[in-house]
C-alpha cells in the first residue's frame, strides 16, 4: 500500500493505491499534477482560470473543455437531485457573506457591506445551459458560477478511478472520500468520521467497500461578518449561509460527488428534514452532529460501521 | 442511657455508611465479651455522627442486614489458628469453570478522515 499527500483546491488531499504493480508510485506521483490541473480550470479563485473567464461571459454562448463540460453536467446532476438545494449558482451569495476569498485568505475582512434583508434567489437551474454536441455553454446574464465542493468530490472520483486501474484505492480531497476497490486481502477500507468539536478524535469507523463518504459542515469554514457566524454552505432559498440545527453532516454514497451533494443537503435541511431525506434514500446512510452535541444517524448507518469479522 | 428502638430510626440510620461501621463493631463487641455500651446519635446540621456510652437492644444486632459485598461468602467456614480460609473458599473450590477468554479484533487505524473541508 503506498500513500502520497498534498494540498490542492486550499484541501490537505492523499491517496493511496493497494497494489503490487510496479507502476504505483509513478502513478501516485502525478496525482497532485491531476488535481492542480483541475484547479486551474475549476477555481473561481484564480481569475485565469476557465471557470472565472466563463463567469466574466455571462450571457454569452462559450466552447468550454471537455472536463468543464463533464463537471458542469455533475452540477446539474446535483440540482436535480437535492432539488434545487445544491447549485453552482449561489457564488453571488457567498461573495456578500464574506466568503470572496480562499479561506487561507482569511486573515482579515474587508469592510463590512449589510447582508440583502430578502436574500438572493439563487435557484436558477436554467442559468446554465449546456450543449453537449458542440461543448458550449451558456451562462444566463448577471450569473456566475462556484464549484466548489462538486469539483472536489467529482476529482476525487475520478483520481480514484484512474488509480483504480492499477488495484484498489482511496482518495481523499479534503474531506471527501472516493474509494475504488476492495484491499487486496479483500478488506474494506476502515473510514474515520471526524469529531466536529475534538477534530483530534473520530465519532465513527465505517467500512466501505465502493463508493464514497464526505462531510459537510460549519465547524471550520466559518467567520464573523456584522457580528453574526457566517459559514459557507449557502442555502439557495434565502440565498444566506443556511440557519441549522447541524454541525457537520456525513453521507455514504455511491461516489464521493453524490456523497458531497448528499451531505450539503442534508446539512441545510436539518436534523428533521435531513433525517426524512436520508431515509428516502436507500443508497445512502448518514450522520449528523447537532450543534447541541447529540448524534443522529440514519438507519443504514450501522450497516457500515466497523465490527469485528 | 438506652436509646429506644423505633423501625424509623433504623431505616435511619442504617442508610449512613459510618452507622453500618458502629454498628458491626458492636456486634462483634457483643459476641466476644458481653454488650458495649453505645448509642448513636445523628446529628442533623453536621451529618456527623457520634459515639457515646450506652447500651444496645438485642434486636438491634440480629437484625441488620449484612454488608453488601462482592466477594461471595465462604460456606462453613470457621476461623480459627490451625485452618487456612483457602480451603473453604467458594471462589477457589468452585467447580464452575471460568468463562473462557476471547480474543478481540481491534479496530484497525482509519486509512482516511472525513471532516468538512480543511
Amino acid at each position: 500500500m503506498q500513500q502520497i499527500e498534498f494540498r490542492a483546491m486550499h484541501c490537505q488531499m492523499s491517496a493511496i493505491v493497494d497494489s503490487n504493480s510496479p507502476r504505483v508510485a509513478e502513478r501516485l506521483a502525478q496525482v497532485p499534477k491531476w488535481f492542480a490541473d483541475w484547479e486551474q480550470r475549476l477555481s473561481r479563485f484564480q481569475p485565469d482560470s476557465e471557470l472565472s473567464q466563463l463567469n466574466q461571459r455571462s450571457g454569452q454562448t462559450v466552447t468550454v473543455s471537455a472536463l468543464m463540460q463533464d463537471v458542469l453536467q455533475a452540477a446539474q446532476q446535483a440540482v436535480r437531485e437535492s432539488g434545487g438545494l445544491v447549485t453552482p449558482t449561489i457564488l453571488e451569495a457567498m461573495e456578500i457573506a464574506g466568503y470572496d476569498r480562499s479561506f487561507e485568505n482569511f486573515a482579515s475582512l474587508p469592510g463590512d457591506s449589510p447582508l440583502p434583508e430578502g436574500g438572493i434567489s439563487t435557484v436558477l437551474v436554467s442559468a446554465v445551459q449546456i450543449q453537449s454536441h458542440h461543448r458550449t455553454v451558456y451562462l444566463a446574464p448577471g450569473n456566475r458560477l462556484d464549484l466548489g465542493g462538486i469539483a472536489k468530490g467529482w476529482a476525487a472520483d475520478r483520481a480514484a478511478r484512474r488509480l483504480g486501474a492499477l488495484g484498489s484505492a482511496l482518495v481523499d480531497a479534503g474531506g471527501d472520500i472516493a474509494i475504488y476497490g476492495l484491499h487486496r486481502q479483500g478488506k474494506m477500507w476502515p473510514v474515520g468520521v471526524a469529531d466536529p468539536f475534538h477534530p483530534e478524535r473520530q465519532l465513527a469507523l465505517v467500512n466501505i467497500a465502493q463508493g464514497g463518504i464526505a462531510t459537510s459542515g460549519r465547524d471550520y469554514r466559518r467567520w464573523q461578518k456584522n457580528g453574526t457566524w457566517q459559514h459557507h454552505i449557502i442555502d439557495p432559498r434565502t440565498g444566506k449561509p443556511a440557519q441549522t440545527d447541524i454541525l457537520t453532516a456525513t453521507v455514504i454514497a455511491p461516489t464521493a460527488q453524490a456523497a458531497e451533494v448528499a451531505a450539503k443537503v442534508v446539512f441545510i435541511l436539518g436534523s428533521s428534514a435531513g433525517y426524512q431525506w436520508l431515509g428516502a434514500h436507500p443508497k445512502m446512510a448518514g450522520m449528523m452532529v447537532l450543534e447541541s452535541g447529540q448524534v443522529i444517524q440514519s438507519r443504514r448507518w450501522s450497516d457500515f460501521l466497523w465490527r469485528e469479522e | 442511657m438506652t436509646t429506644p428502638y423505633s423501625p424509623k430510626r433504623k431505616s435511619h440510620h442504617s442508610s449512613a455508611p459510618g452507622a453500618k461501621v458502629l454498628i458491626t463493631a458492636a456486634s462483634i463487641a457483643a459476641v466476644l465479651g458481653g454488650w458495649a455500651g453505645f448509642t448513636i446519635q445523628h446529628n442533623q446540621a453536621g451529618g456527623s455522627l457520634q459515639v457515646t456510652n450506652a447500651t444496645f437492644p438485642g434486636e438491634v444486632l440480629t437484625n441488620l442486614p449484612p454488608l453488601p459485598t462482592l466477594i461471595p461468602q465462604p460456606s462453613g467456614l470457621t476461623v480459627n489458628s490451625t485452618q487456612v480460609l483457602a480451603q473453604n473458599s467458594t471462589l477457589l473450590n468452585n467447580s464452575q469453570p471460568f468463562p473462557a477468554l476471547r480474543a478481540v479484533q481491534a479496530p484497525p487505524q482509519p486509512l482516511a478522515i472525513t471532516r468538512s473541508s480543511r
